[in-house]
Order: structure tokens, then C-alpha cells, then sequence
């Protein structure tokens, strides 16, 4: 059962791959959810450096919506 | 003006005080939150109750309903049960935290009420069919049906009911945005009697869930998809706090009149709702009354389509039916596939937020960088908030696959992503506060003027046409109508298929839009304003 947890996310993320070109791995969103979830279940339930990967994925997937959305949102805010 | 305002007072006080004192006779001892949630959704039914009851009667107008009200509380305090003001509604707030939370709740309620004073409604869909109702039925006092070659008229209007009320005391759409802030109100109560029982931030995933983009944009579009969302969000919070059955089902059937999307949804909230029993009884007779009150608000349009129409799901099916509007749930399970396919593309957002969201979300900043990786983590670790997330990705799946495919079909789900901002609330921290005061600033500075409301005011006719005027729609089917009323719904507006009725409405002048096989050379005619011509 420990290891259920790191092959659902590894099956994720090597289905993901096969679907897309791998120079758009690190700009898609499911394959950094797939290794933060990798690293979530090689950490034990109790310890604090579960915040890195965490802090991690937050401000890469901050990235990959940036690099889509930023522009709207500032062509929405700056025509005020 | 004056009168209608004493009026509205009258009936928001009549409704408040039924509500509550409902509320006190089946649930005394309810949690505060659960207490406010049962006393908005009551209130809200009533409010609904008394324009459907009206309008059936042909008495929707300030008077008849201003006396009903004022009768109301009259027999509420004969009978002693007009309730004693409430306990203050919100808490003073706790610490740094508190009071951030504090001011981004005061922050929208604030920009709320401007929007509603400032904007007249603006969004396609309550334009083309919703709205058209509101200003029928206040003109001729009663729920006039059919009055326009719009076959989207005849979906079930139960939100209307609740725009209707909030303009039929003043006869002027100043304040019909208020319906969308009150459905609003209803799905953040909601989430907080979500949040708590699974042990989360209640103020965090209220605010989280206000802040997305389609939220803000919704609240104040005059659509009814936040609507069809607030009942759904009610009812898996009283699943949630293990209530009545009999409540549990009450806003599942009204949302049945709201829109039908809200009741695909049911599937997710009975395979949660049955992971417990109900923590007490609840009397024969109030349960028969909460139910024939909610099979009212929800069955009415159903029955009535079918007097009328011949099919109690017209439009979609039966005599001329809108085939587009077919979910193929089983052919292949398309409309789910195809909008799983898509998924991936629409989470980032590539487009300006808008009502309609047209292939993307418009979940915002927070849902995918953030509200995603904590949801993961919440459902890992928690058990009951794992049964939560089946339970919302059934009910979303199912309100998705029973819906036509199409690129803005996630708004029939926009109940969905309070579960995202649920699983965020479940961990506190500081730096995700920062995160979440960052994006929903984002969110809220991007969605301050809608995107829509530029196109909508191309097509108003211009102010110095005389309001009193009457005007025909010179166009197909789809014909943004409601355009045409004027603020105060006072001006007649004419929905013509051919020549001979264009002439037997008796309008001067007519909104040609677009030619029509029946008035080919409309566009030549000699043109009075923008977009306005004199009928020869």
C-alpha cells in the first residue's frame, strides 16, 4: 500500500508524457502535479519538508498559469 | 419611489422573520452558521413562493404584494412568533488573519453593491431569454409566457422569480444585480457550514470560493448558473451537517427550477448525504411543508411547459425542440470525454475572464497554482474530505455529462471548484494567506468591469429616444430584447414573426438587428436613431 500512492502519480505522469512532446513537460500542469505527488508519498506523513514540495508546485503551477494568464489580467486591469 | 422602497422593507422583513421564525420551530438549537444558511435559503424560497404565487394570480405588482407582507408580519406577531432581532451576523474578527479575511469579505460586499447600483444587466444569455421574462411579467402583472419566438424563454425561471422580487416593489432594475449577490451570500454561507464540519477554515473557503473569477463574474451577470450553484452548495452543507432528510432535499428541488444542471448534480450530494444518518427527526408537517413549498418553486415551470407546451422538458424535447440542448450521456459518454479532453487546455486560462468563460475555467489565480496540490493533500490524509471530493467530482461529472457539450459548459459546475478552495481551507498557514491575499487580489482587479458590458451598451438604444416609445424587434429568434425596456421595464417591446404582426403591434418605430426572410429591406428603411428605424 505505501508504494500505491507513488505508481498511481507515476502511471499519471508517464500517460501524460506519452500525450505530449516532452519539451512541453516542465509547462503542463498535470506532470508537475504527478511528481508533486511522487514527492508527497516519499515523505514521511509527519515532517515539516512536506512544505517544500509543496511551496515548489504552488509557484511552479504559479508559473505555468502566468505564462497563459498574465497577459489577460494585466490587459484587464491596466484598461481600467 | 418612496412607496416602493417601504414595500421592499416591508417584504425583506416579512421574509426574514417567517424564515427565522420557521427556522426556530424545526431547528431550535442549530450551529449560528447553519442557523443564518437555513434562514437565507427559507427567506429565499419565500421570497420566490410570493412572486410565483402573485404572478399565477395576476397581482405582480408593489401594492398587492407590499399588503400581503405587511399581513404577514401582522399574523406573525399575532400569533407571537415574530422573532426578536438576531445575534450580531458576523463575529468581531481574531487577529492579523481575521481582520485581512474581514476586509476581503467587506472589500466584495462593498464592490457588490456598486456594481449593482452602476451596471445595467449586460450578459448575452439574461439579454436574449432570462431577463425577458422579469420585464414581461412586471409589465403585465402576472407570469406571461410566450410572448417572443424564443424558445429558451420556456426554461425553468426560478431564479427570475427572485431578480423579479427585487424589482417589482421599485419598477426599475436598479437593484436586480442583488439577486446575484444574495445567491452569492448563499453558496459562501454554505461552504462555511461545509468548512466547519470537516474541521477547515470556514472564513478561508467562503472566501477562497467568493473571490474565483466566474464567481464575481456571475454574482452580478443576472444569469442563473451561481444560482443553480448556491442550491446545490446548500444542500451538500445540510448533507454535510447531517440534517433532516426532508431539508437535505429542499434546495435540491428548488434548484430543479433554477436550472436542471443544478439537479444532475444530485447524484454527488446522495452519495455523500447517505455516508451518515441524520442527526434528528424532523415533524410530518413540516416536512410536507418544506417539501410542497420546494415541488412548487421546482415543478411549476415542468408542469406548466407540459399544459402548454405538451412536454414537461420543452425546450429541449418535444414539438420544435432545441435538439442542440441534448446531453448524450450514453452515446459514447461525449459530452464528459470530449470536455476530460479539454480539461487540460482550459485550467490555464488563456483568455480574458468573462461570464461565458468560453474554453477555459475562469477558476482564477488560486485554484490550479494552489487549491489543486492542497485538495490533493487534504483528500490524502483526511478521510471524510476524501468522500467530499468523490462526492463533488460525481456530482460534477454527472452535471457535466448530462449536459450538451459545448466550450462553456464547466459553468454548469460552477459549484465545483468550492471544493478546491474547501481543501485549501484545511491547511493554515502563513504563507498560504499571503497566497491566497495575492490572487484573489488578482482575481478581483481582473474582473472589476465585466468584458461584456462594452458589446451590451453598442446595442442600447441611444438616451435621448423618447422612453415611452413603444418598439419591435425586427429580428430572428435570438434578439438581445431586454435592451429595450428601459431601466424602469415601462417601454412595450414587440417581438413580431412577419409583416402582419409587426403591423398589428401598432409600434412606430422598430430594432432591426438583422434582416429576416419576412422584412428583407428593414435595414433600408429611414433610419430615426442608432440602430432604430420608423416603421414605413
Amino acid at each position: 500500500m505505501r508504494f500505491l500512492d507513488p505508481i498511481v502519480a507515476g502511471l499519471i505522469l508517464v500517460l501524460r508524457l506519452v500525450r505530449i512532446p516532452l519539451r512541453e513537460a516542465p509547462g503542463d500542469w498535470i506532470v508537475v502535479l504527478a511528481l508533486f505527488w511522487i514527492a508527497q508519498s516519499f515523505l514521511p506523513p509527519t515532517s515539516k519538508a512536506r512544505a517544500v514540495p509543496l511551496m515548489v508546485a504552488g509557484l511552479w503551477l504559479t508559473a505555468i498559469y502566468a505564462v497563459h494568464q498574465a497577459p489577460f489580467t494585466w490587459t484587464l486591469i491596466a484598461s481600467r | 419611489m418612496l412607496l416602493g422602497i417601504l414595500g421592499l422593507a416591508v417584504s425583506a422583513a416579512f421574509c426574514a422573520a417567517a424564515a427565522e421564525a420557521f427556522r426556530r420551530k424545526i431547528l431550535p438549537a442549530a450551529p449560528r452558521d447553519t442557523a443564518l444558511l437555513l434562514v437565507l435559503l427559507f427567506a429565499t424560497a419565500l421570497q420566490s413562493l410570493m412572486i410565483l404565487g402573485a404572478g399565477v394570480a395576476g397581482l405582480l405588482s408593489p401594492i398587492p404584494l407590499t399588503l400581503l407582507s405587511a399581513a404577514g408580519l401582522g399574523a406573525l406577531a399575532f400569533a407571537r412568533l415574530l422573532p426578536t432581532l438576531p445575534r450580531p451576523l458576523f463575529e468581531r474578527p481574531v487577529g492579523v488573519e481575521g481582520w485581512i479575511l474581514a476586509a476581503g469579505a467587506a472589500l466584495l460586499a462593498v464592490s457588490l453593491l456598486v456594481k449593482t447600483l452602476l451596471f445595467s444587466p449586460y450578459w448575452g444569455d439574461a439579454l436574449y431569454y432570462h431577463l425577458l421574462n422579469v420585464a414581461e411579467w412586471i409589465q403585465s402583472g402576472r407570469l406571461a409566457a410566450g410572448f417572443c419566438a424564443q424558445p429558451r424563454i420556456w426554461w425553468p425561471m426560478g431564479f427570475e422569480l427572485l431578480e423579479t422580487w427585487w424589482c417589482v416593489f421599485l419598477h426599475h432594475d436598479a437593484l436586480i444585480e442583488l439577486a446575484g449577490a444574495q445567491m452569492l451570500f448563499l453558496a459562501a454561507l454554505s461552504i462555511r457550514v461545509i468548512a466547519r464540519v470537516h474541521g477547515a477554515d470556514p472564513r478561508r473557503a467562503a472566501l477562497l470560493f467568493a473571490f474565483i473569477p466566474a464567481v464575481i463574474l456571475h454574482a452580478t451577470s443576472c444569469g442563473n448558473d451561481l444560482a443553480a450553484a448556491a442550491w446545490v452548495l446548500a444542500a451538500y452543507a445540510l448533507a454535510a451537517d447531517r440534517l433532516p432528510r426532508a431539508l437535505q432535499a429542499f434546495p435540491l428541488i428548488v434548484s430543479a427550477g433554477v436550472k436542471p444542471t443544478a439537479v444532475f448534480a444530485a447524484a454527488g450530494v446522495a452519495l455523500y448525504a447517505f455516508r451518515a444518518r441524520p442527526r434528528m427527526p424532523l415533524g410530518r408537517a413540516p416536512a410536507l411543508c418544506l417539501l410542497a413549498g420546494a415541488l412548487l418553486l421546482g415543478g411549476y415551470w415542468y408542469a406548466r411547459n407540459w399544459a402548454v407546451k405538451g412536454h414537461p422538458l420543452y425546450p429541449v424535447y418535444g414539438q420544435e425542440g432545441l435538439e442542440s440542448h441534448r446531453g448524450n450521456p450514453v452515446e459514447g459518454f461525449d459530452t464528459l470525454r470530449g470536455t476530460l479532453e479539454e480539461l487540460p487546455k482550459r485550467m490555464v486560462d488563456r483568455g480574458r475572464y468573462s461570464v461565458l468563460s468560453s474554453d477555459m475555467t475562469s477558476w482564477g489565480w488560486f485554484v490550479l497554482p494552489w487549491g489543486i496540490p492542497l485538495t490533493l493533500l487534504a483528500a490524502r490524509r483526511n478521510p471524510e474530505f476524501r468522500r467530499l471530493a468523490l462526492s463533488f467530482t460525481a456530482g460534477a461529472m454527472a452535471a457535466i455529462a448530462l449536459s450538451p457539450l459545448n466550450q462553456f459548459n464547466l459553468r454548469f459546475a460552477l459549484w465545483f471548484p468550492a471544493l478546491f478552495a474547501l481543501g485549501a481551507a484545511l491547511t493554515p498557514s502563513r504563507p498560504l494567506l499571503a497566497a491566497l491575499v495575492v490572487t484573489s487580489l488578482l482575481n478581483f482587479a481582473a474582473t472589476l468591469v465585466p468584458v461584456e458590458i462594452a458589446g451590451a451598451e453598442r446595442l442600447r438604444p441611444p438616451a435621448d429616444f423618447p422612453l415611452g416609445e413603444p418598439l419591435a424587434v425586427v429580428a430572428g429568434p435570438e434578439a438581445p430584447g431586454y435592451l429595450y425596456y428601459n431601466a424602469d421595464l415601462r417601454r412595450r417591446v414587440h417581438y413580431p414573426q412577419s409583416m402582419a404582426e409587426l403591423r398589428a403591434t401598432g409600434a412606430r418605430y422598430a430594432v432591426v438587428l438583422e434582416p429576416t426572410s419576412w422584412a428583407p429591406d428593414a435595414g433600408m428603411w429611414k433610419q430615426v436613431a442608432r440602430g432604430i428605424y420608423e416603421i414605413p
